[in-house]
């Protein structure tokens, strides 16, 4: 039981310092329901402060476990979208125009490629540490999949159609068909 | 600006390399008569528009406001929209034979 004891409060140690590296982005919320910002900051500081200085009083003591506690509180309450979440969903929606218009350039196919290669990333991110992120984002994330690989396969196959037909199409067809017919005749069928 | 429009609408260019049809042909037709205020020719025209138009903007709303089963209804409309398209395009190629 001991050792079960220490290796969750161990866990709990190399988890605050990921949340502390995780870098802010400009579209990322975060969700502070208990804690104003100065708080926060105070605890930040007090965490860089820690790491620094070994040796503490006992009311440096009391306030370090207090702001380790809140950091505890932040660990549940703090939850990031995946990275890339969102452009995967956008990607995958936008590879539509593969079907809809300028099909047989693969301006769909290309988006629809882009965001599957964005898509294992976020997965592994979530699949390391599912806490970190929102349900949300992974759903997104998720339909974009969905989305992405059926623009692919439209698009791949609207692209053979327009190449093998494009090459038979009308004009060309009447010419091919000359061709050919001046060709049995000369074998003399 | 309607009849801007109308003059200035841009040549297929699929159809130019290659004589055919492509899935998004009727579009801009239907643009017009929707701006006219035309909705059933512009479905007549082409078929997917206004499903598109509220994908894309059920699309921008859910990236602001986030809803719930945002995701699962963007599928259905993708989904719906793959259908739509290949059908329409189905039955020209047929009418074009």
């Amino acid at each position: 039981m001991d050792d079960n004891k220490q290796i969750n409060t161990n866990d709990q140690v190399n988890k605050i310092p990921e949340i502390n590296t995780i870098p802010p982005l400009p579209g990322q919320e975060l969700e502070i329901n208990n804690l104003n910002n100065s708080n926060s900051k105070e605890t930040q500081s007090e965490s860089d402060n820690s790491n620094q200085k070994a040796h503490q009083t006992n009311t440096d003591d009391r306030s370090h476990t207090t702001s380790s506690q809140n950091r505890v509180q932040n660990n549940t309450i703090i939850k990031a979208n995946i990275p890339n979440s969102t452009a995967v969903l956008v990607l995958g929606i936008l590879s539509i125009t593969s079907l809809c218009c300028c099909g047989p350039f693969m301006l769909g196919p290309i988006l629809a490629i882009i965001a599957l290669a964005l898509v294992p990333r976020g997965k592994r991110n979530f699949n390391e540490n599912p806490d970190l992120y929102r349900i949300s984002s992974y759903k997104n994330m998720k339909a974009g999949q969905v989305c992405a690989i059926i623009g692919l396969i439209f698009g791949i196959l609207f692209f053979i159609y327009f190449i093998i037909m494009g090459s038979f199409n009308s004009n060309n067809l009447n010419e091919i068909n000359e061709v050919f017919d001046k060709a049995w005749n000369e074998l003399g069928y | 600006m309607i009849e801007w429009l109308e003059k200035h609408m841009i040549q297929c260019p699929v159809k130019q390399t290659t004589g055919l049809n492509c899935p998004g042909c009727g579009m801009q037709r239907a643009i017009v008569e929707l701006l006219k205020g035309n909705i059933i020719e512009s479905i007549y025209s082409y078929p997917a528009l206004i499903p598109l138009i509220s994908m894309f903007t059920y699309l921008i709303l859910h990236i602001i406001f986030n809803f719930k089963n945002g995701a699962k209804i963007l599928k259905i409309f993708f989904i719906i929209n793959t259908i739509v398209i290949s059908l329409n395009y189905i039955i020209s190629i047929i009418k074009q034979i």
